[in-house]
């Protein structure tokens, strides 16, 4: 079953060791440039992780010139070797997922550590999840009334 | 290399010059890094007779071989000075991202010295280093600055570490803040950038840190991070309601220095408690980088006091609550803030506004800038603040810190500080190990350099007896050489309510491929802090000097379940002296440096 990310900005500290460990895992160097996760910090102390969702039908792979970005299980994969680095799939993107790799010089995204990825391993707090890609939904409208259930109860 | 970059940035400020040096293995190997290798560096280079506020001294920006790693905590860095409120050596380090991007540019230190003719900034983009004109940017806040230099950079990425206008304006307190929240706080190493014209320091690094055994290192991060998450204090208390968890603990066993230490019970404790805050202000929690702990709070405060932003810890709502009679959270937290954007350490602010305070109330302090600074006014503390920040009225002598200003007021004894820098948020009547830890630490009144309060307060990792002095001196020694080393590596003390000597060495050895053993490890420790006893000999400190205030020797305290008691450093100094190997003067021997490869 297809599995995603889903991530949480109301547990995420913005402590970044998810960039850390995924650097690692496809690096073996730490080097937040060459994750494939970000932390966003935005306004009023709102830390938010951002990673590829793995779209059902991506914009990256329609728009890639080079036939490097194919659709696997569900997984959106993207291929080094024939990628040319032209950032036409940053630029479409909804989610802005794709970078172009400090060292490689070639466009790098998430590719869900083969089922186990090291973002969700590491993460202290619980704030990156992977869950089956239908329940997705299911978890946040659960949240939110988890919320309103603490409000009105 | 591995662990660390092993390139160190030189940039003097009065020729411009900038320029990359290597280290050798073997320096690093035997100093580490962080507060280490600076204390290396820095007596190598720096004569001891150095005008704090002069060209000749210079100011270290050190990281460690684990900053920049999945290391837990380990996203540090450490400032080196010579501290112009002091005058003795000061280590103070920081968290936040600042240290971790410095790495990722390549270096594993910078090495400030001489003076800028005009305001100037530095600029690391990775290997572009440049001094950039701050003439605009003299007078403005930590805030102000910080967006000024992104939007000059165009990167949100970059990290900024700043000084705010108590900096420029040579308040002895002023300290160095990055990311709007983080300070390397204590000791006054900010009016030493400011006396240097260095407005900031931007860096933005899109390199990486390396380490030797990657899957072993793996091994160690994920040992390491379970331990910290299984651990109540690191594990659950500090993330859920911060440090200011402490306030109640600390206020139940009768050592909440409160009114300027005249008692160690504060009647207002429970209302600028941790929980309090969890329950009222705190907005969400925050984390440096790398760390699993996260006891930074975002907080927001409405009316009267209303602010947005870092909120305080247990040390600031110590020295704006209990030390200052307060028991508002809005006004600490308004306090807080102000420090932050002025670059003030929030410890030595709220203990010199408390020493003022009684001095007022005793009619000794009469230009108050027209304040009424009685215990309990939050609104004239929250002025006061402001009025240091920018050394205006009654400010100008609050920025001398509190040693000087009690003498100024010919009554010495109010001002509760060791070698000049304020004590922080424990009184030693009631915990002797603390007390001594307070007498020896080497940058003065300070408590983290042997937080006595984790094994007497806290039990960790094990509970002793808190009034007995028995055995203190050598867990003192003990902790303080353990903590030499966590300064070095670039990792945070509170992870050490946790982990062990063997954490550590796991780590530093897989990151860096060189073998320590525990015994290494904590015979490098000792090298490091004899080194700055060393340093600190050579400037001037003696035995008389390792004491604390008579105040705390002499009074019992008043009330409380530590009632009677009173500190008893003098009991435990020989012993101390003993098991450091130094003579009765508190000199380390030659036999000692020699053991352990220093010489004077």
């Amino acid at each position: 079953m297809k599995h995603t990310l889903l991530f949480d900005h109301e547990k995420c500290s913005g402590c970044r060791m998810c960039e850390l460990a995924c650097s690692f895992e496809h690096t073996g160097e730490f080097s937040p440039a060459r994750s494939r996760i970000a932390v966003l910090s935005l306004e009023h102390g709102v830390d938010m992780p951002v990673a590829c969702l793995h779209c059902e039908d991506p914009l990256c792979m329609a728009v890639c010139p080079s036939g490097a970005i194919s659709q696997r299980d569900g997984v959106v994969s993207f291929d080094e070797e024939l990628c040319t680095g032209c950032r036409l799939c940053m630029m479409a993107c909804p989610v802005g997922s794709p970078t172009i790799d400090p060292v490689v010089k070639r466009a790098v995204n998430c590719d869900l550590c083969a089922g186990e990825p090291a973002c969700v391993s590491i993460c202290p707090f619980g704030a990156v999840e992977f869950v089956p890609a239908t329940h997705s939904a299911l978890v946040n409208k659960k949240r939110i009334a988890e919320r309103l259930s603490a409000i009105w109860g | 290399m591995y662990g660390w970059t092993g390139r160190l940035l030189r940039v003097n400020l009065s020729t411009g010059d900038v320029k990359s040096e290597d280290v050798s293995k073997e320096v690093l190997e035997d100093y580490i890094g962080g507060s280490g290798l600076g204390a290396k560096i820095f007596n190598d280079e720096v004569p001891a007779d150095v005008e704090p506020l002069s060209p000749e001294n210079k100011i270290l920006f050190m990281t460690g071989p684990l900053t920049g790693t999945l290391a837990p905590t380990g996203g540090r860095y450490m400032v080196i000075t010579k501290s112009p409120l002091t005058g003795i050596w000061l280590e103070t380090n920081s968290g936040g991202e600042w240290g971790a991007e410095l790495k990722f540019a390549g270096y594993d230190g910078v090495i400030v010295e001489g003076r800028a003719k005009d305001p100037v900034y530095l600029e690391i983009l990775d290997d572009e280093v440049s001094l950039r004109d701050a003439s605009e940017l003299w007078g403005k806040t930590v805030s102000e600055t910080t967006s000024a230099l992104k939007d000059a950079v165009g990167d949100d990425d970059s990290k900024v570490l700043a000084i705010g206008p108590a900096g420029e304006n040579g308040v002895l307190m002023a300290c160095v803040v990055n990311e709007l929240g983080r300070a390397a706080g204590r000791g006054g190493s900010g009016a030493v950038m400011g006396s240097k014209n260095l407005k900031a320091i931007l860096v933005r690094g899109t390199g990486s840190v390396k380490v030797a055994k990657p899957g072993e290192f793996k091994d160690a991060v994920m040992r390491s991070l379970k331990t910290l998450r299984e651990n109540p204090v690191s594990g659950e208390a500090l993330t859920t309601y911060g440090t200011a968890v402490l306030v109640n603990i600390i206020n139940e066993n009768g050592i909440l220095p409160t009114r300027n230490f005249s008692t160690g019970v504060f009647e207002g404790a429970e209302k600028i408690s941790g929980e309090e805050m969890a329950a009222t202000i705190l907005k969400k929690k925050t984390a440096c980088f790398a760390c699993p702990i996260a006891c930074g709070r975002y907080c927001s405060v409405k009316g009267e006091f209303e602010v947005e932003g870092e909120g305080p810890e247990y040390e600031t709502v110590w020295a704006f609550g209990a030390q200052c009679g307060v028991d508002d959270l809005a006004a600490i937290t308004k306090a807080n803030h102000l420090c932050n954007e002025y670059g003030i350490d929030t410890i030595s602010m709220g203990n010199t506004i408390g020493c003022a305070m009684e001095a007022f109330e005793r009619g000794l302090l009469r230009e108050t800038s027209g304040l009424t600074l009685n215990f309990g006014n939050a609104g004239g503390m929250v002025k006061a603040v402001e009025l240091t920040g920018r050394k205006e009225g009654v400010g100008e002598v609050l920025a001398l810190g509190s040693k000087r200003l009690a003498a100024k007021l010919g009554e010495p004894g109010l001002s509760m500080s060791v070698k000049g820098l304020e004590l922080p948020a424990y009184d030693p009547r009631g915990v002797k190990g603390q007390g001594l830890a307070y007498a020896t630490s080497n940058r003065g009144g300070c408590h983290v350099q042997a937080y006595m309060i984790s094994p007497e307060i806290l039990g960790l990792p094990e509970k002793l007896d808190r009034l007995t002095t028995e055995g203190k001196p050598a867990f003192v020694k003990m902790l303080q050489d353990f903590v030499c080393m966590i300064n070095a590596l670039g990792m945070c003390e509170f992870s050490g309510f946790a982990l062990g000597a063997e954490n550590y060495v796991e780590l530093l050895s897989t990151a860096t491929g060189t073998e320590y053993s525990v015994e290494r490890f904590m015979k490098t420790g000792e090298r490091l802090f004899n080194l700055k006893r060393v340093i600190n000999i050579a400037m001037g400190v003696s035995r008389e000097d390792d004491t604390l205030p008579e105040r705390l020797l002499k009074t019992p305290m008043p009330e409380g379940p530590v009632a009677g008691q009173l500190a008893e450093t003098e009991e435990m100094i020989d012993e101390y002296y003993r098991e450091r190997g130094w003579n009765t003067n508190g000199v380390p021997t030659d036999e000692k440096l020699s053991e352990l490869g220093l010489s004077r």
